[in-house]
Order: C-alpha cells, then sequence, then structure tokens
C-alpha cells in the first residue's frame, strides 16, 4: 500500500489520544439487543411463540457476549502485564549503572517475558499474565544505581541523540508515531513511523495497531543511520537533525 | 272371588299413574331468552379472545371457533333455537380455550423477556466494568 496513504490515514487516526475497543458493540451484544427487539414486537402484535422463541435467542446472544468479555478482559490483563514489564525493564536499562549492577535480573527478566509473549500468542492469557508478573518479581529488588560523577563531560554532545521518548498527553497535535518520528530528537521526519513502530511492537498493548500509543508508554527509538542515541529525549533541548 | 280385589287393585294403580302424570308441572320453554343469553356469551367470549390477539397467537383454534359461532348464527337465523343454541355453547367454550391457550402463550413469551432484560443488564454491566478497568489501565 502507498506509504504515503498509509502516513496519511495515522495523521487521521492521530487526532484521537487514546481508543478502547467497544465492547458494547460487540457481535453478541447487538445481537442480543435485535433479537430482544424482535421478541417485543412479535410480542405487541400477538405472535407469542416467536415472541417467546426470540427472547430465548437474545439471552443466549447475551451469555455469549458475557462470556467474549470476559475473555477480552484475561487478554487486557496479560496484554497490561507485558506492557508493564517491558517497560519496567527498559526503564531500569535506561540507566547504564543500574542495568550493569542488575545485568542478571535483567536478564532473567526479558527471558520471562519471552514466555509471557509465547503464551499471549498462544492465547493461554491466565498463563501470560503470571509468567509476565514473573518477569516483573526479578526486578521488585532493582534499585537506582547512582553513575559516577561525571568529570569528562557535563552535558551530552550535541551529536548524541535520545533513545527513549516517553509518550504525553496533549490537547492538540497528540503524540503518535507519525508527530513523534517528526520531532527533532527523533528523525525529524513524520515519514519514518514505522522505524518507531517496528521497534516497540513488543511493548504495544496491540502490535498490529500503530495507533493505540498512550501517554506515559515509553518509545525505544532505534538508531537508523548509525547515529548515537542515549537517555531520554529532553523537550528543551535543540538536538542537532538527523544525519 | 279371588279376582275382584285383584282388579280392584289394578284400578287403584291405574288412577294413581294417571293422578301423578297429571300433576306433574310442566316445564315452561323460553327458548327466545336463552338464545339470546348464549349468543351474547359467545360474542363476548371472542372479543375477549381477540383482546388477547388469539387470532394470532393459536390461529387454529380461534379460527374453528368463529366457525362455530357462524354456524350457530346461520342456525338463528333459520330460527333453528335448540340447534343454535348448542352451536353458540359450543362456540363460546371453544372461544374460551383460545382465549386461554393465547393467555398461556402470552404470559411464557413476557417470562422469556424479561429474563432477556436481565441477561441485557448483567452482559452491560460485565462490559461497562471491564472497559472500566481497561481505561484505568491504559490511563497509567
Amino acid at each position: 500500500m502507498n506509504k504515503k496513504i498509509i502516513s496519511l490515514m495515522l495523521v487521521i487516526f492521530c487526532l484521537s489520544a487514546i481508543s478502547a475497543q467497544n465492547l458494547q458493540d460487540n457481535k453478541h451484544q447487538k445481537a442480543g439487543r435485535d433479537y430482544e427487539k424482535q421478541a417485543r414486537e412479535a410480542l405487541n402484535a400477538g405472535n407469542y411463540d416467536e415472541a417467546a422463541i426470540k427472547a430465548n435467542l437474545s439471552s443466549e446472544e447475551y451469555r455469549k457476549s458475557i462470556e467474549y468479555a470476559e475473555t477480552l478482559k484475561l487478554k487486557f490483563r496479560a496484554a497490561n502485564a507485558i506492557n508493564l514489564a517491558q517497560r519496567t525493564i527498559t526503564d531500569v536499562s535506561n540507566v547504564k549503572t543500574t542495568a550493569d549492577f542488575y545485568a542478571a535480573e535483567i536478564s532473567q527478566a526479558k527471558t520471562t517475558l519471552a514466555e509471557a509473549r509465547k503464551l499471549f500468542d498462544a492465547e493461554n492469557w491466565l498463563e501470560s499474565r503470571a509468567k509476565a508478573m514473573e518477569s516483573l518479581a526479578f526486578l521488585k529488588d532493582i534499585r537506582r544505581v547512582e553513575p559516577e560523577p561525571k568529570q569528562k563531560t557535563t552535558s551530552v554532545s550535541k551529536n548524541v541523540l535520545p533513545r527513549f521518548y516517553t509518550v504525553v498527553a496533549r490537547p492538540t497535535n497528540t503524540d503518535c508515531f507519525w508527530n513523534i518520528s517528526g520531532m527533532k530528537g527523533v528523525f525529524g521526519d513524520p515519514t519514518l513511523w514505522e522505524n518507531l513502530w517496528k521497534n516497540n511492537k513488543d511493548s504495544m498493548k496491540n502490535p498490529d495497531n500503530p495507533n493505540l500509543i498512550f501517554p506515559g508508554m515509553v518509545i525505544e527509538i532505534p538508531s537508523i543511520n548509525g547515529e548515537t542515541r542515549e537517555g531520554n529525549l529532553d523537550p528543551n533541548k535543540d538536538y542537532s537533525a538527523l544525519q | 272371588m279371588k279376582k275382584a280385589p285383584f282388579l280392584t287393585l289394578l284400578a287403584a294403580t291405574a288412577i294413581l299413574l294417571v293422578a301423578s302424570c297429571a300433576s306433574t308441572p310442566v316445564e315452561k320453554l323460553d327458548p327466545a331468552g336463552d338464545l339470546k343469553v348464549v349468543r351474547t356469551a359467545a360474542t363476548e367470549s371472542r372479543a375477549k379472545a381477540l383482546e388477547f390477539k388469539a387470532d394470532i397467537a393459536v390461529p387454529l383454534l380461534f379460527t374453528d371457533a368463529d366457525s362455530t359461532l357462524t354456524q350457530a348464527k346461520k342456525l338463528d337465523t333459520a330460527n333453528e333455537t335448540e340447534t343454535a343454541l348448542v352451536e353458540y355453547k359450543k362456540a363460546t367454550s371453544m372461544f374460551t380455550n383460545a382465549f386461554n391457550e393465547a393467555k398461556l402463550k402470552k404470559d411464557a413469551a413476557i417470562k422469556a423477556l424479561e429474563t432477556t432484560g436481565k441477561e441485557r443488564i448483567l452482559a452491560e454491566e460485565t462490559i461497562q466494568a471491564i472497559e472500566t478497568e481497561q481505561k484505568e489501565a491504559g490511563d497509567e
């Protein structure tokens, strides 16, 4: 599909900050409402047998709707746990001294998180969440290890670009991959947004939907031209353009 | 000599029988009044059945009852009172039966719809709770 068309669609979708699946309109709930309406119409018309049949069909659909929603709830919880584990791993890995000090714990957490993702892909929601929580447990005792006081350099070289960006809520021009990609410290070019998406699929609730990012999410910015990247994007800093 | 008492007894019995028959009151028949009553009853029972939409709910029962009523009216018009009386009563009974059957079905349908309403509310509340949980998780 034309890259520009995809980019344009992403711009349109970026007008909404957070998108949540509308469960009240799931197919079973809709079917239940339709059958219920038909049942009432049949009752008013005197078709009592048909009314009873349609009412029973409606009840069945509502029960299926509950089952469907409960299944999705388990999926959401698993996805949220995975996301939380990933964010925590990213946060602790962000500080080099901390990451080096707790390398073993972080490695175990990553391995366990990978298992959690496999279980998620296999739709074992309960076990996936349990694994993600297990991954988090490896990190619970991690404390930030303060880096050595910097003597050689007090400021990051202008040529070093940020490695992470934390999504924020904005009243207008909301954060989305398109806008973030266009930021000067990132790529300075919104059309390169797919690099961000592909690099962060693992930490997304719905990796197939690039629109689903939300405030607080930490996005890892990949190095696409061999540039050095460290630390978080500072909105007050004037970064050099990506070469 | 022996015959006389027997014949006397026989005669007395005969007289007694005739007298008892003569004194039996003759029932007064009012076919016109009875006909009016049963005709009204049949019409009212039809109307009651229609109130419950028995013509749609139990069409065969209602149609049969209607046919019987039509027959009763024909006999009524033809002054065949006795037969009309019977047919009107039969029609009333059939309409009553149709009404009862329709009412049973309606009650069952209403009960089923009440259950559906409860299931819908439960489903909506369950979904709402899940959406709230998901939104709160997303806001973290």
